[in-house]
């Protein structure tokens, strides 16, 4: 036991000093630092699996850093949705950092290669510690550390666009962490607690003390971390973040860093407030409302975009909007449903931008009108984009189906049988500006190809399979998520007995 | 016998597998593509002949092929309805395939042609049996991605914008259909289609389980082309004729009729349907279309986009048939799903044959044809009059049956529709055949290579004759839909 429930501390404290030592060892084996941060990451991902293991028999994970109980110190606790996630992040990190080894060189200057494993592991040790760790103040740091660092995996590209787009993200990200420390700030002053279980056990009893004061905390927190997770007005900063940024850095910012926000208030919500406040307080309207407008308006913007990264940021608002749908139904499987989006869209959107920068790799082309032809010359590529397609269209057998499939049913639960029609036309949105891109890379035709009648077509030139000039290690690391995302669909038993003890632990 | 019970799931396999493999061979390869497409086609038919005889003989079975998650089952089961549907398309889609390799012999991009083909068979094969809605939805999403590139397959502006449409339509129709299915597991919890319905009227408000059945039938209705859901499959007749023969005749459309008759007969049963009240609404919409669809036929020139709206209006008549809510109509609407697709497939291989050898596409251009295609218009011209509804050719069987039906339910007015929709078809096909046989025209005999090829016209004759067959033998077919009829027309279930 005891040797168990220090191994959470470890997939932090791991991470962060690898981080350290990258500009040390970047000042002379710039090529020695992505090893090392792969073999960091999987270390990590080793952890957490069998943290995972041990979780999934029954137990909770909980250490006191440095041995100060709470509530003065500072408590990681380790559950099945914390598990969960660290596993999901600390394992797409690792596949996103094989990729990145050839896609780094491609796309940033040599010299910055030690600063972004860098802020990639800073990043990764953030996301972590924020996902178990227990405790407001220490959330509040852990989130600025992910913000920053996130910002800085988009300001590694150094052209005008990224830096411009990291400076825009800096900024929003500042004014939602204000929200945040506002937040915390009045809990503090309302319970006296900052660690999640004791401000939960203080709550219902001061309550009615301040039942405006807890409406706006919830409404700060609502805001804050409404930036930091792209909920749809306050999405502004993310379309220029993901798509500006280097491939691997849209992978990672798109699928884990906007979700442990989004993980992160769903555990101050139900572990510190508990349902029935937020219930009352109508907070649960505003997700509800703004969720929804998301999943519509996302889908729109996503469809006039022309440059394949910015629709698939834009889709990702959309997706942020399925995740805040199931916190907004509040009901059990409206928020199983949407936890299991959270690693379904993963997957998803991990696949996506990896394809995105795979085809940007081998061709140079950016713009979805560009692709004729690229099912026959990147068939693997092309292959895994078409399966994260389906799954976001919401096709049986791919991971988002199940997904949809939830929430629908928590939207029928939740008594709000309207909220299928959102979802449902959400769905064929995504079908609008996802299938002319498989349509044109499988059945387009070159301009001019077709000129010379029937009679030449006979000899017309055969379309042949080549295999994907783009080297292995973004090939492979392409083809696992784009199995997880078919694996998910048909054998989703595995993460759901992890969200069913989720939904048994929180409610 | 032990691996009889695998029978449903390699119809579904095989097909895939056969179809990657045909797409081995090279584009110029032609020979051994078109035997391995055949061969795949012959085998899957060969097959389904096996379940049917098992069927008949020992009853129908299930197959659990995986849980997903609680409720979430991909299942198939054979029952009567799937080896009534599965039957039909998968003989007639042999007949196709031979027929295909003759019409294709001209054609671009053969490769990729009998690819989709053939794997629109296994996901078809997969509509008929599946055992759940939810397997059903799955593989009708399928259906629709994999002929997509059948429907675009010329290539040209107008293919382009027909499949656009296809797809726009099939996916709005895939939407609508999840919605009734959520709503359905929502509120009665299982998806399973059960003899009698699964259907409990006490549970849960009326609105919900009529917004589901409206969910359904519109959703369904799309591929059933119930007007107004029907604008992309007269526009998806830019497609190569043996396509819109199969898919636009007999696979694609009767798997949306195919749904109705599921959510109708499986889902929601009799009782439910009745005290919905919700029979009658479906008989009186698509009468509506039965009749439009024909007089929109009436003016249309082009051969294959006549054939079209007469399919619109003919598939009207199995849903009519449905919604009777009589036993006797409901075997009617049964027999016009064979009926109507052999001879509608029939009409659509006369249009290609005629494409192939003349080029023409338009009637007002066929005056005279009778005397250098004899063989192709007579066929024609039988399978028309089936159509119309004339003795001795099989299409008189099932209206015989729908206007018993219609009697019966107490309702005279879809007699004055169906015998109206005759007339109409009388009027838009008797001009067709006037014109091949009695007006002089372009076209003298010919001698030496006057007809299509051999692959083609085999497949024409053979079918023809089978019109003939089942409308002169009628305890070929008749006994067994009528058991049909009645297996589906039971009360069971939980009203």
């Amino acid at each position: 036991m005891d040797q168990v429930s220090k191994l959470p501390f470890y997939c932090v404290i791991i991470p962060l000093i690898a981080s350290f030592c990258m500009p040390v060892l970047a000042r002379w084996r710039k090529d020695y630092c992505m090893p090392l941060a792969t073999v960091t990451t999987g270390a990590v991902f080793a952890i957490t699996v069998y943290i995972g293991y041990y979780v999934l028999q029954g137990n909770i994970i909980r250490y006191n850093v440095a041995g100060w109980p709470p509530p003065w110190g500072i408590e990681l606790v380790v559950e099945s949705l914390s598990s969960m996630m660290i596993m999901l992040i600390s394992g797409l990190s690792f596949l996103i950092l094989v990729y990145s080894r050839h896609a780094i060189k491609h796309e940033l200057e040599r010299l910055v290669t030690g600063w972004y494993y860098t802020a990639f592991l800073l990043c990764l040790s953030g996301m972590i510690g924020l996902v178990i760790s227990n405790d407001l103040f220490n959330m509040y740091v852990l989130i600025e550390i992910t913000g920053i660092s996130a910002c800085a995996l988009v300001a590694a590209k150094g052209t005008r666009l990224s830096t411009e787009a990291a400076l825009k993200y800096l900024l929003l990200a500042t004014v939602g962490s204000g929200f945040i420390l506002f937040g915390i700030g009045f809990i503090y002053m309302i319970t006296g607690h900052l660690n999640l279980a004791y401000i939960a056990m203080e709550l219902p009893a001061v309550k009615d003390q301040y039942p405006f004061l807890i409406w706006t905390t919830l409404s700060f927190f609502v805001v804050g971390f409404g930036v930091k997770a792209a909920l749809f007005p306050l999405h502004l900063w993310l379309p220029d973040a993901h798509s500006s940024a280097p491939s691997p850095s849209s992978a990672i910012l798109s699928s884990l860093v906007v979700k442990v926000y989004i993980i992160a208030f769903l555990k101050i919500l139900l572990i510190a407030f508990g349902l029935e406040i937020f219930h009352e307080t109508f907070i649960r309207h505003l997700i509800l409302a703004l969720s929804l407008v998301a999943m519509l308006a996302g889908s729109f913007f996503a469809f006039v975009q022309i440059e394949l990264k910015r629709r698939l940021a834009y889709s990702t608002v959309a997706q942020v909007g399925y995740v805040f749908l199931g916190i907004g139904l509040g009901t059990p499987w409206g928020l199983a449903a949407g936890m299991l989006h959270i690693v379904v869209h993963a997957f998803m959107k991990t696949c996506l931008f990896l394809c995105a920068g795979a085809i940007y790799y081998q061709t140079g082309r950016k713009h979805v009108n560009e692709f004729t032809g690229l099912g026959y010359s990147m068939p693997v590529t092309m292959g895994a984009f078409t399966v994260a397609a389906f799954s976001m269209v919401g096709i049986p057998l791919f991971g988002g189906f199940i997904s949809k499939y939830g929430l629908a049913l928590g939207s029928l639960e939740a008594e709000l049988p309207l909220v299928i029609l959102v979802i449902i036309l959400s769905g064929l949105l995504n079908a609008t500006y996802y299938f002319p891109i498989i349509g044109q890379a499988y059945f387009g035709q070159e301009d001019g190809a077709h000129h010379h009648g029937t009679e030449h077509d006979h000899h017309q030139e055969e379309k042949k399979f080549k295999l994907d000039q783009v080297p292995l290690s973004m090939l492979i690391p392409i083809a696992i998520v784009a199995l997880g995302v078919i694996a998910l669909g048909i054998f989703p038993g595995g993460l759901l007995d992890f969200i069913n003890r989720t939904i048994v632990e929180l409610l | 016998m032990d691996y009889i019970v695998y029978l449903p799931l390699f119809m579904i396999v095989f097909p895939i597998v056969g179809a990657l493999i045909t797409g081995l061979a090279k584009e110029k390869h032609d020979l051994a593509r078109n035997v391995m497409a055949i061969t795949v086609s012959l085998v899957s038919a060969l097959a389904m002949v096996a379940i049917l005889y098992q069927y008949v003989n020992f009853g129908g079975w299930e197959l659990l092929l995986h849980q997903i998650a609680p409720g979430l089952e991909i299942k198939l089961r054979v029952d009567p309805l799937a080896s009534l549907f599965g039957g039909t398309a998968a003989i007639l889609w042999f007949f196709s395939v031979l027929y295909s390799t003759g019409y294709m012999a001209h054609e671009h991009d053969r490769r990729r042609y009998f690819i989709f083909y053939l794997l629109s068979l296994g996901m078809t094969m997969g509509i008929a049996m599946s055992a759940n809605l939810l397997t059903l939805y799955l593989f009708y999403e399928f259906l629709t991605i994999f002929t997509y590139p059948l429907v675009i397959h010329e290539g040209n502006e107008e293919a382009k914008t027909a499949g656009i449409r296809y797809i726009i339509y099939s996916f709005f129709g895939a939407g609508m259909i999840l919605i009734g299915l959520i709503l359905i597991f929502g509120t009665a919890g299982t998806l399973e289609f059960t003899r009698g319905g699964i259907v409990d009227l006490s549970v849960g408000s009326l609105r919900i389980w009529q917004a589901a059945f409206l969910c359904l039938l519109f959703g369904f209705g799309v591929k059933a082309a119930i007007m107004p859901l029907h604008a992309w499959l007269p526009s998806a007749m830019a497609a190569p004729t043996p396509v819109s023969a199969l898919l636009h005749a007999v696979a694609v459309v009767k798997s949306g009729v195919f749904g109705i008759l599921r959510i109708m007969y499986s889902i929601f049963g009799i009782g439910a349907l009745l005290a919905l009240e919700l029979g009658f609404f479906v008989a009186g919409l698509v009468s509506i279309t039965i009749l439009t669809a024909s007089i929109i036929a009436m003016q249309q020139d082009v051969l294959k986009r006549r054939l079209a709206f007469s399919t619109i209006s003919q598939l009207g008549y199995i849903t009519l048939g449905a919604g009777l809510m009589t036993s006797i109509g409901l075997t009617g609407g049964l027999l016009h799903i064979i009926n109507h697709a052999i001879l509608k497939i029939t009409l659509f291989f006369c249009a290609g044959a005629i494409i192939t050898v003349t080029g023409k596409k338009k009637i007002s251009e066929l005056k005279g044809l009778g005397k250098q295609m004899p063989l192709t218009m007579i066929a024609f011209t039988i399978a028309a009059i089936g159509m119309i509804g004339i003795p001795p050719v099989n299409g008189f069987i099932s209206k015989w049956y729908l206007i018993q039906g219609s009697l019966e339910a107490g309702a005279p007015i879809f007699v004055a529709v169906l015998i109206g929709s005759a007339l109409l078809n009388a009027a838009y096909f008797m001009p067709i055949i006037i014109n091949a046989f009695f007006k002089e025209g372009d076209f003298e005999p010919v001698k030496g290579k006057p007809e299509a090829p051999l692959s083609m016209l085999l497949p024409i004759l053979i079918l023809v004759t089978g019109c003939l067959v089942l409308g002169i033998f009628l305890p070929l077919t008749v006994p067994y839909f009528h058991d049909i009829g009645e297996y589906l027309f039971t009360m069971g279930g939980n009203n």
